[in-house]
């Protein structure tokens, strides 16, 4: 049981790590763009026929 | 830097707007890197609206030489370009993105606006900061309430500490996730208001509350796992509402956009229509009497006057001349000019600038809305104190479910929500038909309408397709003035006259002066010539033949110009279709043409010619005292008072810049013999509406009821708050759906 007194400090610390990485990940604009990698996701690597080359 | 200069001159298309990015040091602000060889800038491409535009400007590296590579920000309109110097210049950069369809706007306003992007950006990453702290508290408290769910253990030290734990992780829960809350409510109360984060705000603090004297008295583990599930989802419903609200905006303010065109002044093809985007600064566009002025410009030619009561509400028209900057938005009274475009502007500033209409008074369901919405609050807060006495008093164990969840499950949301999704998506569905609404107001507005007065010319007459005969035939060398002169006025007998000479070149007629209504004067090679109506040309009707216009050079009648009215098609299905809604029409024309509408028109319509523009405002009105609510359609030429003041106002427009600014509706020509269409819709719109808010409240009775009994625990009231919010919008949603595929696709 007294494993407890240590199990509970250190899980704690290991969720407040998590949690700065959510922090940091926010800071760092990974959140800022939601819309465009789930179109870039379906990019299989060929290019758009429909982009014009140079005028 | 060779490369660049290649690829630059084979554009001849005039792109010279982005020489000035020759000087790249004048914007440097859009580097984020800068060397030799690898440089990366940020520009803003407001022209991306879809899928294909994201991967269309990203796949665009694989096929020029220089670029590195091109990330796209959606939200924010930005492409992220990493680039080689040595191989291609920002300005090539820039004019292949113009020449791609997405322009880029290097404007002052985009520099100055990039301050308020970031506050946007600030606020989005609060939000998803605040839901993420509320989700890690909700998942590591529930963790360490593990044993009290268990029943374990529940005397010694470690539950002891787990409980305390669970306390310390409601600190940030509360303090920063929960606080928008607080400040919402608080600024509703400072004004003596009740918003709908009142009763969330107070059940937030009751249960925070309950929770730490629970601990701290020793009488329990408190409740901290509920208080976090309840943040949690609320959070959650929040960002839910949010993005479709926005998923909404962007869909009106991208995709239905009305056609605008602009006659253009070029120096080999003569005037022509072009759409505003192809517009560009220098270009030289003729303006004509009640158009709007696209874009800022200065005026070459001709003396004229303009007012601003589209951008800033003053109605007082300004005299101009040569060299003067008129703004775009601002629309000319008298003559014609010609200006010179300094500073293209998209669209969608004047589509915003009709939107932002400085507002008549709402209409009556969004005012009582705002009513009802702080009635229920008060209301809610009552039944919270009252079952907290009781409970109190019966048994004190149940008080803090009971009240918490009355304050929770109570959710006002139908009545913030089904107007602005339940007539949104009705404008949605009208847009996509060919007709652009302003508003929700503009719909509830539709859906009251029980009477209908029409305009004539270039609304129910198809202002192109008019047939002229001329009689006698005007003189060949004179075809070119004439067509010069009615080149100068925007007047349906002008543009239809116009149309008519298409084949021949018009010359340079100057010094034109139009009276509205009556006619148009100028100076040709020949001397002085004048078109319009008989009084204009100092003749009595019964010197003229029916319904003619007449043309004089220096003074003498030249000859007539007899028209054949061409009515739309389908107009008279179509106006039957208005139901027992009285019909007027009221022309400036006279009655020559009574018999051919009285076929067109149904047999009740009262029909009154000769109007003037004084005397169609005064039947609206006279209308209105009586009780009936009128919509106007009319061309916003000479009608536009009545058209103001009527409780819809529609403008037909086809492509001519001169939509009446004050009409709630723009409706394509061809859409005219449909008309009865929209008022069916905006009145299934509003019955969406009404069921939303009786199912509602239905929910709100159910829910409270399991409430006041305490039977309900605060996540469970807070889940229901998301779901009925997606309910309000997924029966918004499908409601509308099917009854636009009813009305519409009969």
């Amino acid at each position: 049981m007294s494993a407890f007194y240590l199990m509970i400090p250190v899980s704690l610390v290991l969720a407040v790590l998590f949690l700065l990485g959510f922090l940091r990940s926010v800071d760092r604009g990974q959140y800022d763009d939601t819309t465009s990698p789930a179109i870039r996701m379906l990019d299989d690597g060929t290019t758009d026929s429909s982009t014009p080359s140079t005028p | 830097m060779f490369l660049a200069h290649e690829t630059s001159s084979l554009c001849t298309m005039a792109d010279s707007r982005y020489d000035a990015l020759q000087n790249e040091d004048l914007y440097a602000h859009l580097f984020k890197q800068r060397s030799p060889e690898r440089a990366m800038v940020v520009l803003s491409l407001p022209s991306m609206h879809c899928a294909s535009c994201v991967r269309a400007v990203e796949t665009w590296p694989n096929l020029e030489p220089g670029l590195v590579d091109v990330r796209v920000n959606f939200n924010q309109k930005e492409a992220h370009i990493r680039y080689n110097p040595r191989e291609i210049s920002l300005q090539a950069i820039a004019e292949k993105l113009d020449f791609m369809g997405y322009p880029p706007d290097l404007s002052l306003a985009q520099r100055e606006g990039k301050l308020g992007l970031n506050e946007q950006k600030r606020q989005a990453r609060q939000s998803i900061l605040e839901l993420g702290v509320a989700g890690f508290v909700f998942g590591n408290t529930m963790l360490f309430a593990f044993p009290e769910y268990m029943g374990l253990e529940t005397d010694s030290g470690i539950a002891e500490l787990m409980r305390w734990i669970t306390a310390a992780l409601s600190l940030p829960l509360v303090g920063y996730s929960g606080r928008s809350y607080f400040k919402s409510a608080l600024g509703a109360l400072r004004t003596g208001q009740a918003n709908m984060d009142v009763p969330i705000a107070l059940g937030i603090v009751a249960l925070w509350g309950k929770s730490l004297w629970d601990i701290a008295s020793g009488q329990g583990a408190g409740y901290f796992d509920s208080l976090a599930g309840l943040i949690f989802f609320l959070l959650v419903g929040r960002w839910f509402q949010n993005s479709t609200i926005a998923k909404l905006d962007f869909e009106r303010d991208y995709k239905s956009f009305f056609p605008l065109a602009t006659l253009r002044l070029s120096a080999n093809r003569g005037p022509e229509y072009v759409a505003l985007q192809d517009v560009e600064p220098g270009d030289e566009l003729r303006i004509r009497h009640g158009e709007l002025i696209p874009m800022d410009a200065v005026i070459v030619r001709g003396r004229s006057s303009v007012d601003v009561q589209f951008i800033t509400g003053e109605a007082l028209p300004l005299p101009v001349g040569p060299g003067d900057d008129v703004a775009a938005g601002s629309r000319l009274h008298g003559g014609s000019v010609d200006v010179r475009v300094v500073k293209a502007l998209d669209q969608s500033y004047l589509t915003s600038l009709w939107r932002e209409d400085p507002a008549a008074q709402k209409p009556v369901l969004s005012r009582r809305m705002d009513l009802w919405g702080q009635w229920f609050t008060w209301g809610i807060m009552g039944v919270a104190t009252l079952s907290a006495t009781y409970w109190m008093w019966a048994d004190p164990t149940k008080a803090i479910w009971a009240v918490t969840s009355v304050l929770i499950v109570a959710c006002p949301c139908a009545l913030a929500l089904s107007i602005p999704f339940g007539f949104g998506n009705a404008i949605r569905l009208m847009g996509q038909q060919g007709a652009y609404v302003k508003s929700t107001d503009s719909i509830e507005r539709l859906a009251r309408v029980d009477a209908w007065v029409m305009d004539k010319t270039g609304t129910l007459t198809h202002p192109e397709e008019q047939r002229w005969t001329e009689e006698p035939a005007v003189a060949p060398e004179l075809l070119g003035s004439l067509r010069g002169l009615v080149q100068h006025s925007a007047h349906p007998i002008s543009r239809s006259l116009h149309s008519h000479w298409k084949f021949v070149q018009a010359e340079v007629v100057v010094d034109v002066e139009e009276r509205i209504g009556a006619g148009l004067q100028g100076r040709c090679s020949a001397g002085i010539l004048r078109i319009g109506s008989p009084a204009y040309l100092g003749l009595t009707d019964a010197q003229a033949p029916a319904h003619a216009t007449g043309w004089s050079l220096n003074g003498h009648l030249g000859g007539w110009l007899l028209p054949e009215q061409v009515y739309r098609e389908g107009l008279s299905e179509g106006l039957d279709q208005l139901g027992p809604d009285p019909i007027a029409l009221l022309t400036g024309d006279g009655d020559q043409e009574r018999s051919r509408l009285q076929t067109i028109l149904p047999a009740s319509t009262e029909m009154r010619f000769r109007q003037s523009p004084k005397d169609k405002l005064n039947f609206v009105l006279d209308w209105q005292r009586n009780g009936k609510h009128v919509a106007m359609v009319g061309d916003g030429l000479n009608d536009a008072g009545a058209l103001a003041a009527s409780d819809v106002g529609i403008s037909i427009a086809e492509d001519a810049m001169h939509f009446a600014p004050a009409c709630d509706i723009l409706l394509k020509g061809r859409e005219l013999p449909h008309l009865a269409r929209y008022p069916k819709m905006a009145k299934a719109a509003l019955r969406v509406v009404k069921i939303n808010i009786a199912v509602s409240l239905g929910y709100n009775l159910i829910g409270l009821t399991f409430a006041v009994q305490g039977l309900l625990t605060p996540e469970v009231s807070a889940l229901l708050m998301p779901i009925s919010s997606l309910s309000v919008v997924g029966l918004s949603a499908l409601l509308t759906q099917r009854a636009s595929r009813k009305i519409f696709k009969s």
